[in-house]
């Protein structure tokens, strides 16, 4: 089947609850909405299978811009690496919009909102299929739009459309690195055809000078900052939990967000050759990793601890390619994938039998009011910590083995970060499930319904065993993932084994053991700091209240770029604009209307005056052709 | 080259202290009557030019007509000779003489530079015959006689108009007419 | 004598010129102004005498025809402007200032 049909399905449903058919009840519109996204399922198992055969998955749909000596397709591919993503994108995406069935059932818009959502995973899908940049492009500029639309969904609150505009407004700014690093490639290398761009920095003939390929990585991973919430730009996601909890889930976890490590680990060998972007890339996402984990030590906001924790995992996914371990990030994405939209997903199921109060410290003893959810929620919550053989564990000890041979430093900074996470994850869900009710809501609180609580199941199972397609040396030496990723590239990538590490066995089982001992303590020690949790206490630290208030990022931001550029835009409108444009246009109508005033005295509506100016001037005249002779 | 002849040359001198007359004169009447009598002096130099249907035609209508209505607007208006010194005058009649004398310098110099030597002189007897006009008038200037009918016509009509605006009688009819 | 003609034609034309520009009444330019075509119809007398050619005098006698219509014309414009204002003074008459 082609592949356009993944793309039309969303569409459809897309037109349908938007355009065509916007219906009221909330199950119909989710009805329409779940059908497009697992019709896109089925036909992306479809392509999975028949890549797993061998064959060459196509789809030349037209083409788009021909100008001069630059030509554009719209071209779909599936290369292995993208039916990976397929599977993650729209498996994952049909259970949230199942899920969201039953979230959005009180909702006075939900046709509107599984419009915006299909239109999302059309987007999404446009970007992980396009065999071409600009098309990467378009799917990239349509899920930020469709983020802005569903961060702000209920609009009507001026605090939620904010958050919209500024989730928008951010991401414009890394979309910058993706246009240049576009029309860098479009000029001095002549395509943006993902499969000859590949063939082309590879081959040592035929790439261009280092620094195009370098600015390029270095706007692409610019635009990275932006989509996946790296530093500087990653001051959109927790605001982005205004949205309704679904968006949070599909968009914000598991799909939009890794848009960034998906483009590339897709370009994998232009990005490999520049030792500077690699390496810029691996240090941000260590800052990063620790700047969003020690802000979600202290939130008090259930979705807004898994926003930084989302932050955070992200970083990791940037150190994995930092280190050169593209096949390391692919991992962490799909396995947080699961783990992450489940967490959300529980946070929801928890919100809506809280009647949506989010705020930990008024929860309390959910255990026992909402069993299904606690068990699934504790699952997700061990696969995030690394657990032993949960998904999670496999992932991000592959990350964590990877960093320690590129260089011990990272790897101790990134087991402090994992060491962070384990303490909020668990501080978190002991708040939230154990102790006592600490508040009405938490002591009415009721378990969600079936359609909430069955995907919660699924992704519950997947967070378990997603682990199992790559393991290491030491434990079963499944290398499913890897061999899988291979052909990605077109024959450019990494060769076959190249990723095979150098550890010894020894060293596996001693980094392995490290780990999971310092993390199930950490998260023991949180635990049982906030299972009888009876309120806050009224000390605060130095260090808290920076936690607490985010380290001021976004107070910084303002003074340094904002109020600045406000300030700038203020002085051009009032002195340049009003005073020096105005004041040149004023003059050059001055000047008309002046000479105008002064030719007009001219006019003396005298007849006598008229009668000089005619007798005076023919007699200069006459005068002056005589002089000249003419009359002879 | 014909010369001069003093009729000729009489008649130009007065022809021009008439003019100067009409140019000087306080009294409007004054002025009128000279310019009569430039018509009619204008006449007779055509006369001594031999063009005799001209000269008529002169009298008759520039001199006998067109200056006697300028008498009697002069005696409409009830003109009288202006005995007011009016400030800022002098000057003024000094920038427009200026002017009119820089005109004069100019198309002086260009009318008496201007080479007519080679010009022929006519015969008297058959350059403007009112034969010879007329056979003009009805072969070559047909359309302009034409036309000119049709402009005195309309100069009449207008000229009744302009000048009947306040016939009472048609007042009368005007306020019936609203 | 063509030439003498032709300069008598010149000055009746410059007076009439400087009466035109200079007198205060309207009635006493427009007469200056009749000076002025009287010089040229002079100038035109000459010229037909000059080449032996009746169409100066044919000229001559349109020029006499219209003079006569623009006369009868401008004198009754200028009857009318002094019932309406009471003065025939052309500097009084600016309306069609600026």
């Amino acid at each position: 089947m082609a592949l356009r049909w993944i793309l039309l399905f969303p569409l459809i449903g897309a037109l349908l609850n938007g355009i065509v058919w916007r219906p009221k009840k909330a199950a119909i519109a989710g009805a329409i909405g779940s059908l497009g996204a697992f019709a896109a399922f089925l036909v992306s198992c479809g392509v999975v299978s028949a890549l797993s055969n061998g064959a060459d998955v196509t789809d030349a749909w037209f083409t788009w811009i021909q100008a001069g000596r630059i030509k554009i397709d719209f071209l779909l591919e599936a290369t292995p690496v993208t039916g990976l993503m397929l599977m993650v994108v729209t498996g994952i995406g049909t259970l949230i919009h199942i899920y969201a069935a039953g979230y959005m059932s009180h909702d006075k818009s939900p046709s509107r909102f599984f419009a915006y959502l299909n239109l999302f995973l059309a987007a999404m899908l446009t970007l992980v299929l396009s065999g071409d940049l600009v098309g990467v492009f378009m799917g990239w500029e349509g899920v930020g739009l469709c983020s802005y639309l569903l961060i702000g969904f209920w609009h009507e609150d001026d605090a939620n459309a904010a958050a919209g505009m500024k989730a928008f407004v951010t991401n414009r700014v890394g979309d910058l690195g993706f246009i240049l690093a576009l029309l860098v490639l479009l000029t001095y290398v002549g395509t943006s055809n993902i499969r000859e761009l590949l063939a082309i920095f590879s081959d040592p003939t035929k790439s261009p000078e280092l620094w195009v390929s370098a600015l390029a990585a270095a706007g692409l991973f610019w635009a990275s900052t932006g989509k996946s919430a790296q530093i500087p730009l990653f001051i959109w996601l927790p605001d982005a939990m205004a949205g309704p909890t679904p968006v949070s889930a599909l968009i914000h976890a598991a799909t939009m967000v890794t848009s960034g490590v998906f483009v590339t680990v897709r370009l994998w060998p232009m990005f490999a050759a520049n030792e500077a972007v690699l390496h810029a890339m691996m240090w941000g996402g260590l800052a990063t990793a620790w700047l969003a984990a020690l802000t979600a030590l202290t939130q008090r906001d259930i979705k807004k601890v898994l926003a930084y924790s989302t932050v955070s995992q992200l970083g990791f996914m940037f150190v994995a390619l930092g280190v050169g371990s593209p096949t390391g990030a692919l991992f962490h994405v799909v396995t947080h994938a699961c783990f992450k939209a489940l967490l959300f997903l529980g946070a929801g199921s928890v919100i809506h039998g809280m009647h949506h109060k989010q705020d930990l410290f008024e929860m309390g003893g959910l255990k026992k009011k909402m069993p299904v959810t606690h068990v699934v929620f504790l699952v997700a919550t061990l696969a995030i910590i690394g657990f032993p053989l949960t998904s999670g564990f496999f992932s991000k000890d592959m990350i964590l083995a990877k960093a320690y041979e590129a260089s011990p430093v990272a790897y101790v900074l990134l087991l402090g970060a994992a060491l962070l996470t384990a303490f909020y994850m668990f501080r978190l869900y002991a708040l939230a499930f154990w102790g006592t009710s600490r508040s009405d809501e938490a002591s009415h609180a009721h378990e969600s319904p079936i359609v909430m609580t069955a995907p919660l199941m699924v992704l519950a199972v997947l967070s378990v065993f997603a682990g199992w397609i790559e393991t290491p040396v030491v434990i079963g030496d499944i290398h499913r993932l890897q061999s899988w990723v291979e052909g990605s590239w077109y024959g450019h990538g990494p060769a076959a084994h190249g990723e095979e590490h150098a550890l010894s066995h020894a060293m596996e089982w001693g980094l392995m053991g490290l780990t999971s001992l310092l993390s199930l303590s950490i998260a023991y020690f949180a635990f049982s700091k906030y299972g009888r949790f009876k309120g806050a206490s009224g000390e605060t630290s130095v260090f808290k209240k920076l936690s607490e208030n985010k380290f001021y990022v976004d107070e910084i931001y303002d003074t340094v770029i904002v109020r600045p550029l406000s300030a700038l835009a203020r002085f051009s409108s009032d002195w340049i604009e009003g005073r020096l444009i105005n004041g040149l246009a004023h003059l050059s109508a001055g000047a008309a209307r002046g000479s105008g005033q002064v030719l007009s005295i001219l006019h003396a509506g005298n007849l006598q005056a008229y009668a000089w100016y005619l007798a005076a001037g023919t007699g200069v005249i006459l005068l002056m052709t005589w002089s000249l002779g003419v009359w002879k | 080259m014909e010369s001069l002849s003093l009729y000729q040359i009489i008649v130009a001198a007065l022809t021009v202290i008439a003019a100067l007359n009409v140019l000087l004169a306080k009294n409007p009447v004054v002025s009128a009557m000279s310019l009569m009598a430039t018509l009619f002096m204008t006449g007779a130099l055509y006369f001594g030019l031999g063009a005799f249907f001209i000269g008529a035609v002169q009298v008759l209508i520039y001199a006998g007509a067109i200056s006697v209505l300028f008498v009697f607007i002069v005696m409409l208006l009830d003109m009288r000779p202006s005995l007011v010194a009016i400030p800022g005058r002098t000057l003024k009649v000094t920038l427009m003489s200026l002017a009119g004398l820089v005109f004069a310098a100019g198309l002086g110099l260009v009318v008496c530079g201007a080479p007519l030597q080679s010009m022929t002189e006519g015969d008297p007897a058959t350059a403007s015959t009112s034969l010879s006009i007329a056979a003009r008038f009805l072969s070559r200037y047909m359309l302009p006689f034409e036309v000119t009918g049709l402009l005195i016509f309309a100069a009449v009509m207008g000229a009744i108009l302009i000048g009947r605006a306040h016939d009472p009688s048609l007042r009368q009819a005007r306020k019936d007419a609203k | 004598m063509i030439e003498f003609h032709l300069v008598i034609a010149l000055t009746l034309f410059v007076i009439g010129v400087l009466g035109f520009l200079t007198r205060r009444s309207g009635l006493t330019a427009l007469m200056c102004l009749e000076l002025m075509l009287n010089g040229v119809n002079l100038a035109l007398v000459t010229f037909s005498r000059a080449h032996g050619n009746p169409d100066g005098s044919a000229l001559v006698l349109f020029v006499i025809l219209v003079a006569a219509a623009e006369a009868a014309l401008a004198l009754s414009i200028l009857v009318a402007l002094f019932r309406r204002t009471g003065s025939d003074v052309l500097d009084d008459f600016r309306e069609l200032r600026g």
